[in-house]
């Protein structure tokens, strides 16, 4: 019965496409109540029509919601596969993490000794014990004391004669160097071109 | 033994050169003329503590020379 209502649904549904090209027995109308009478196409109808078991007097109801839809279960082989994935990821990263702290190390390490080649006997025992050193200049004014303190910027100062500061000065290299050679950047700076030095630097 | 120290992200970098090889004092030379025109600042250093001067040209005949990045104010 209802493969002869769908071929003869089609063929009129032709017959109205190639006659008369109107939907008054639209295709959709004879797929789904098998007649040519009536307009209302209900979900029951299209049901009943192409399931010959199926009843039209249960309302057939259905959507597809996101929030219906569940992720399908991650099978054990699939876990495993991606706990392996991400424990390689994981140990890639702390590799270069132990690499690039170790490089950090000896670039710290080759700062700290060409610094301690530059210093006089006082200003390395000062750096040793306080973390920071003096430097004096000698000008036509007289001596200056600059202190140079670890650090990377705002750590050398100008002291007065009784050693308080008297004047802070922030000045570094425009790339990043390790802090031991940022310090004897500003220690040679200092002694052979303060003049430089103070232009350069922003003073407080 | 001449050397250049280069200070950098990784510490220094060393140049070394013998002012008897004309190959070694040239390879020092270009790479100290390139750093200077990049904004390096040249110190010629002596024996330990003692105070460094500047230099703008390269000394084949230098100890020890430190190049240091631009400075620039903080």
């Amino acid at each position: 019965m209802v493969s002869y209502y769908v071929c003869n649904a089609w063929n009129v549904a032709q017959s109205q496409w190639t006659t008369t090209g109107t939907a008054t027995n639209s295709t959709w109308q004879y797929w789904t109540t098998g007649t040519a009478a009536g307009n209302t196409i209900t979900v029951n109808s299209i049901w009943a029509n192409w399931n010959a078991n199926a009843t039209a007097t249960t309302p057939i109801y259905a959507y597809v919601g996101t929030n219906s839809a569940q992720p399908l279960a991650e099978t054990e082989e699939a876990k495993a596969a991606r706990l392996e994935r991400e424990r390689v990821v994981r140990e890639e990263w702390q590799a270069a993490q132990a690499k690039a702290a170790q490089e950090r190390r000896e670039a710290d390490a080759r700062a700290e000794l060409i610094l301690s080649q530059s210093l006089d006997e006082q200003q390395a025992k000062d750096y040793a014990e306080k973390g920071h050193f003096d430097v004096r200049v000698l000008s036509a004014e007289g001596e200056r004391r600059y202190r140079v303190e670890k650090g990377w910027s705002g750590n050398v100062q100008l002291l007065d004669a009784e050693g308080k500061r008297r004047r802070r000065y922030c000045i570094h290299p425009r790339e990043e160097v390790p802090f031991a050679d940022n310090l004897l950047a500003q220690k040679l700076l200092l002694e052979a071109d303060e003049e430089t030095f103070l232009r350069l630097a922003n003073a407080s | 033994m001449g050397q250049l120290a280069i200070l950098g992200r990784s510490g220094d970098t060393k140049v070394m050169w013998s002012a008897d090889n004309e190959d070694e004092v040239e390879a020092a030379r270009e790479q100290f003329d390139t750093l200077i025109g990049k904004g390096f600042s040249a110190f010629s250093v002596g024996e330990r503590g003692e105070k460094g001067k500047r230099v703008r040209k390269f000394d084949p005949d230098a100890e020890k020379l430190i190049l240091v990045p631009q400075m620039v104010g903080g």
